[in-house]
């Protein structure tokens, strides 16, 4: 047990080696950066135009922070499903992990660092949006001055780490869906195409479900996005995450229930990837 | 029997309706450069791929390093080196980075032993060059740079000097009889019969996925060994070797007779014929090539390049 830690620690900071050389991640992150960042200033252009308490506390903090990271949540989810699909596609494509296996790494240790890797790198980038975020948002309250009379119920510094936690424990199930689809097609593309597919998919659909059928929000209660949107939104009805995709009509699940349901979903996606991975051949491709 | 570093039993892979490997069961000792030779699509990479864990046997067991395929081939892998088909490398790294990642995962060696193992291959100057900016030549040199990550016990190399210019095959053919006189056993996989025979001790030719012969190749070639021979009259020594039960073919040429005979047996030869009244005036083994071998026990008599098995 502690030497399969230990290897797999080792392999995720040797795939933090190779991951940090590529352009991908860093003109991801900058794209996420500049999103967020859009985000509070805005917020800062609205509330020059017309000022209230609820847009003030959108661009300073802590509210600020809260709504990025909703915000950025829904935009962060789309980059992690191409850098999972591409991280781990590629290594199909170049035949790398033939180099890899073939000098005795563990296949499932191989996977599982990889997977942990992106986690990390997901977690990590959402501490960047937390830092600059802050950084923008004392710059656009110094500017903006003193807060508008009225108050708000934006949310509070206590607030922060749990919207923190829910959006980085929301981008879990998308990475395993990456990573299942990436293994089971062997290609970053179609592990691309059918994650984003079924993301945008799966919203429609029960969009268009649970507006014909009552009994289809029994079912909706229990697919990904639908408890990711429930994850995001428990508590905090007045942070501003309709751009989180995967929602629709009638009532979410709770959050307790999302979170476990979501976390089904990462065992049970990133088992049958780590399933398929150990016992398929590796020819060439 | 020397020590196995690798033996095979009835070891099987079958994509669908192709057999790719029939039944094969081969012996590799320590020490030496055991060649597996066969045309392209004869199952070599496929072995060497069962053997490495990349491709999942039908049926067959094998041993590595004296460890079951099972239970101990992970820990076996750690001290051998391979090159599977064509090296495969991060185009988007240098070789020098390249190196220290596998090198990071095998979690053997430093710096120093990668910059020494890119000298020895001489990629030196174009370390710090992406990958992507290699020719297939430096990158089968930096596949051999991998492969000796680690300080290995045994290599796997499957076709090493593809995409080499002359010059570059022979500097990897030194280098593979080098690291055989160090201790190191090597596999190596070929197509090239004039490389396996400058290389190799000892080889397994494959056919159709199926093992043809193997065993040393001095040993392979002096069993179908023949005499060329001249007498004080051809004629009747003809007659008399050609009864003798353990000659196999006699030939008349350029004022000589060559007999197919056990290199054993040649001094039997030399007596019949004196026993008939018959004396020999000159007698000497000939020696078979690995080329006319092959052809021999494949069945093979029309390969498409002169030199090469496929």
């Amino acid at each position: 047990m502690t030497a399969n830690v230990a290897h797999i620690m080792n392999l995720t900071r040797w795939e933090w080696y190779k991951l940090r050389r590529r352009w991908m991640p860093w003109v991801m992150l900058a794209v996420l950066l500049v999103v967020s960042q859009l985000f509070v200033w805005v917020s800062y252009s609205i509330n020059r135009s017309e000022q209230s308490a609820d847009v003030y506390a959108n661009f300073t903090l802590p509210g600020s922070i809260a709504n990025v990271l909703g915000f950025a949540h829904g935009i962060g989810v789309f980059l992690v499903v191409i850098l999972t699909a591409s991280t781990l596609g590629t290594e199909y494509r170049w035949r790398t992990l033939h180099s890899i296996l073939a000098r005795g790494t563990g296949r499932w240790q191989y996977l599982a660092s990889k997977v942990l890797l992106l986690v990390l790198v997901a977690g990590a980038a959402l501490l960047v949006v937390t830092a600059t975020t802050a950084v923008s948002s004392l710059i656009a309250g110094a500017l903006a001055g003193d807060a508008p009379p009225g108050s708000s119920d934006s949310p509070q510094w206590i607030d922060v780490p749990v919207v923190f936690g829910k959006a980085w424990f929301s981008f879990l199930p998308y990475i395993a869906l990456a990573t299942f689809f990436t293994v089971l097609t062997t290609s970053s593309a179609a592990g691309m195409a059918i994650s984003l597919v079924y993301y945008y998919a799966e919203s429609i659909v029960v969009a268009i479900f649970l507006n014909l059928f009552t009994w289809f929000e029994t079912v909706a209660s229990y697919m990904l996005g639908r408890n990711v949107t429930a994850l995001m939104r428990s508590g905090e009805d007045t942070m501003v995450l309709n751009f989180v995709i995967g929602g629709g009509f009638g009532s979410f699940p709770s959050a307790l229930h999302a979170f476990l349901v979501l976390a089904v979903y990462v065992l049970a996606m990133v088992g049958l990837a780590i399933w398929l991975f150990r016992r398929r051949d590796l020819t060439g491709n | 029997m020397d020590e196995l570093v690798v033996e095979t039993q009835a070891l099987t892979k079958r994509y669908g309706a192709v057999l790719a490997v029939d039944n094969l069961s081969i012996q590799v000792p320590r020490g030496g450069v055991f060649g597996l030779l066969g045309p392209n699509g004869s199952g070599k990479t496929t072995t060497m791929s069962m053997l490495l864990g990349l491709v999942s046997p039908t049926s067959g067991t094998f041993r590595l390093l004296g460890r079951d395929a099972n239970s101990g081939r992970q820990e076996a892998l750690h001290h051998i080196g391979a090159i599977v088909e064509s090296p495969a490398f991060y185009p988007y790294l240098s070789g020098l980075k390249n190196l220290r990642y596998f090198q990071g995962i095998i979690g053997r060696g430093d710096l120093a032993d990668v910059e020494r193992l890119l000298d020895l291959v001489g990629l030196s100057s174009r370390a710090h060059s992406k990958v992507s900016t290699y020719s297939q030549g430096m990158k089968q040199r930096l596949g051999i740079a991998y492969a000796l990550l680690g300080a290995p016990d045994l290599l796997f190399l499957d076709e090493p000097t593809n995409g080499l210019d002359p010059a570059g095959m022979a500097e990897v053919r030194e280098l593979i009889r080098q690291l055989s006189t160090e201790g190191c056993t090597v596999l190596l996989s070929s197509h090239l019969l004039h490389e396996v025979e400058q290389v190799c001790d000892r080889v397994a030719i494959l056919s159709r996925g199926r093992l043809i012969a193997q065993g040393a190749i001095r040993d392979l070639l002096r069993r179908r060994g023949a005499v060329r021979f001249s007498t004080t009259d051809d004629t009747k020594a003809a007659g008399i070797v050609s009864n003798l039960p353990w000659v196999t073919a006699v030939t008349a040429e350029d004022g000589y007779l060559t007999a197919q005979v056990p290199p054993e047996r040649s001094w039997e030869l030399s007596k019949a014929l004196a026993d008939e009244g018959v004396s020999v005036k000159e007698m000497a083994p000939v020696q078979d090539s690995l080329e006319r071998y092959f052809l021999e026990v494949t069945g093979d008599d029309n390969p498409s390049a002169q030199g090469e098995t496929s």
